[in-house]
């Protein structure tokens, strides 16, 4: 328990600081920063694997949790930053120890085989095994996020650490009732917006799948926070630009470090929250150049190592690695050279929402045994509901589409975009990986779609609160509100 | 009502009808999933590793050799011979070095062939499990010189019994060396036609009589 106290103290307390120093200064630097911390965490380990350095997990702690608080004392000792406020810190450290102790009690997990591969990793970068036995289905499946969060488990002796992926859920929580109501506060009253921050989680909280993705030993939740996060953190700065600005660019960046580095197909998901916030006007151009970089730069160091190892062994490097180091390549340049972007209008972002479409149906008659295949089990797992989800998935759909055809708000977009574009991302994925989604709880389509439920959740959200029934004449105080949508 | 009002209340009943088809249906779903995957289920344990091998035969097939191992003997050395086609020894040495908190693990083309020809390690087995779904039955034995206190005495009883333990039941005298060998004497009424089989080096090198 201490190894988890600790850990925690340095990813959550010590994000939290990092965010707080950059500008972030009220309750929302503690779910933001969760986000920043674990990505730094991921990136040490990025570094300790990929230089072939020892991989003890003190060492990300210690970076995390002793360099937010050296920062800290540098910027007090320059008079830069004021003190954060005693009844803001003493209550977080002590609840964390609190938080521990009530999950360790209920003694809730739930577990699908592949959870063990990712605490054998976890093992594997504890004990400094990592380096030396890992192979092709490790590094291209499993890849080191997940395990980052549960190797310091191993200093007392244990496999995991029990609280980290319920933190992670209650930072999604609070991120997706924060944006909610920063969305609606502006135009509803106070009860009003607190309302409608309320619902918007108590739709996570009603769901079943979202119980099980803060209790399971995997790294769904924690890519679509971390997804949430990102396009949050545009939408704010895209609202208010000058705002937390290094601290919304902090979360930007680690963000996609966390998505690029726990799920295989993370560097993907990550530009399709990209794309939005170079294509939509209003967004600083640093939002995108960061977003860029941070993917680019953490996917060509992951797939170079990954690379560099399997053809150490003699092995065969898939379309998967050499994808990762082709859109490394393309985002850090894109990153380079803003004037290689497209000129932004949001009328992009519908045609590649359509054209996606298209894509996907010349890969239907290139491979229409996968793509029906897959259709079916989505269909009974997730539309369905067979697969745990009941009909809430399909209630949020359904209310994904009414909200965009009932209202119009600005700065929706960028938390839409990669809503939309899931159906033919996931599909996409299934032909390129050459098989289909199966029926049954334990399908990947099935486990991946808590991916996206947060981020709809969110654009509904900010889409009641801050838009304009369509319908409805007048305007209403929110930036950009000729920007049609 | 004030044109903010209309657009609360739509955008009130848009998140009322999530919830209440959510809430509706999606615990009713849960309720028909396996126990793994249904939210509330209890366990007697909070190590998911250990419920995972105690309820998962695919979990139990694929781990339960490897963490047994580290509940007996953490820190231990093993040779992994890769004689009579080692099923995937990559994996192996991942689970020896992961689960079974191993220090050293070599690969070897073979490992005591002399010895393992005129060995029998049925009196020295003290832990083995059947096969799962997706793994080869196993045992493993081990120098009596070194027992496991409070183990019970029946090898198939006695993985859950190191499992379960809430302190680890570990071997007077640990670390130990070991030999993992394909052992071609199928358990009875095995799919599998060879067994795996964790010995500790010391009875192949000395050839000891269980007495």
């Amino acid at each position: 328990m201490i190894a988890e106290i600790l850990t925690l103290w340095a990813y959550a307390l010590g994000g939290a600081l990092v965010a707080y120093l950059l500008g972030m200064r009220s309750w929302r630097a503690y779910p933001f920063g969760l986000i920043v911390g674990l990505g730094l965490a991921m990136l040490v380990t990025l570094v300790q694997v990929a230089a072939h350095l020892p991989t003890t997990p003190w060492v990300p702690i210690s970076v995390v949790g002793g360099g937010s608080v050296a920062c800290w004392a540098l910027a007090r000792l320059r008079g830069s930053v004021p003190a954060p406020a005693v009844r803001w810190v003493l209550p977080a450290m002590l609840a964390i120890p609190a938080f521990i102790a009530i999950v360790r009690a209920t003694r809730q997990v739930t577990w699908h085989v592949d959870s063990l591969v990712y605490l054998k990793v976890a093992a594997l970068l504890a004990h400094n095994h990592y380096q030396e036995s890992t192979d092709d289905y490790l590094l291209t499946k499993r890849l080191i996020g997940v395990a980052t969060l549960h190797a310091p488990a191993s200093i007392s002796g244990d496999w995991y650490l029990p609280t980290i992926t319920p933190l992670i859920a209650l930072a999604t929580l609070a991120i997706v009732s924060a944006v909610a109501y920063s969305a609606a506060a502006p135009n509803f009253t106070r009860l009003q917006a607190l309302g409608t921050a309320g619902l918007a989680i108590g739709c996570l909280l009603a769901s079943s799948r979202f119980w099980y993705h803060a209790l399971y030993l995997n790294g769904h939740l924690l890519a679509g926070v971390a997804a949430l996060a990102a396009a949050v953190a545009a939408w704010h700065l895209w609202n208010d630009p000058q705002q937390s600005r290094a601290a919304w660019l902090a979360v930007i960046a680690m963000a996609m470090a966390v998505m690029v580095l726990t799920r295989p197909e993370g560097f993907l998901f990550g530009v399709l929250v990209i794309v939005p916030m170079i294509l939509y006007p209003g967004v600083p151009v640093a939002a995108g150049r960061i977003a860029l970089l941070s993917l680019g730069a953490t996917s060509l160091v992951w797939h170079g190592y990954v690379v560099a190892t399997i053809v150490s062994t003699a092995g065969e490097v898939g379309m998967e690695v050499v994808g990762g180091i082709g859109v490394g390549v393309m985002a850090c340049v894109f990153a380079a050279f803003p004037r290689l972007w497209p000129p932004r209008d949001v009328k992009a972002l519908g045609a590649i929402e359509a054209s996606a479409w298209v894509v996907l149906a010349g890969l239907a008659i290139l491979n229409a045994k996968i793509l029906s295949e897959s259709l079916r089990s989505g269909y009974r797992n997730i539309v369905l509901g067979k697969g745990g989800w009941g009909l809430g998935f399909t209630a949020i759909a359904l209310a994904v589409v009414a909200v965009a055809i009932l209202y119009r708000a600005a700065g929706s977009a960028l938390l839409r975009f990669a809503v939309t574009m899931f159906v033919p991302f996931v599909l996409t994925l299934a032909v390129l990986r050459g098989h289909a989604y199966r029926i049954g709880e334990g399908d990947s389509l099935n486990r991946m779609a808590i991916q996206v439920v947060p981020l709809a959740l969110a654009f509904i959200a900010v889409v009641i609160g801050s838009g304009r029934l369509r319908w409805w004449t007048g305007s209403r105080p929110a930036k950009g509100a000729t920007v049609a949508e | 009502m004030t044109r903010l009002g209309r657009e609360f209340v739509v955008g009130t009943l848009v998140l009322l009808f999530v919830v209440v088809i959510t809430f509706a249906t999606s615990w009713i779903a849960d309720s028909h999933l396996s126990k793994k995957s249904r939210v509330g289920s209890w366990y007697s344990s909070g190590d998911v590793v250990l419920n995972a091998i105690a309820e998962d035969s695919n979990s139990r097939s694929r781990y339960a050799l490897y963490v047994t191992l580290g509940r007996i003997a953490p820190g231990s050395t093993v040779a992994l011979s890769l004689a009579d086609d080692f099923p995937s020894p990559e994996r192996a040495v991942q689970r020896l070095y992961g689960f079974g908190r191993a220090d050293a693990v070599t690969k070897v083309e073979s490992s005591h062939v002399e010895a393992l020809e005129e060995f029998d390690p049925e009196p020295f087995v003290v832990v083995r499990s059947r096969e799962g779904d997706l793994g080869i039955p196993w045992m493993i034995a081990l120098d009596p010189s070194g027992p496991i206190v409070g183990l019970p005495a029946d090898p198939t009883e006695a993985m859950l019994a190191v499992l379960d333990a809430s302190d680890p039941l570990e071997i007077e005298g640990s670390p130990r060396r070991f030999v993992l060998v394909v052992w071609n004497v199928p358990l009875p009424s095995s799919v599998y036609d060879y067994q795996l089989l964790l010995v500790e080096e010391s009875l192949l090198d000395r050839g000891e009589d269980p007495g």
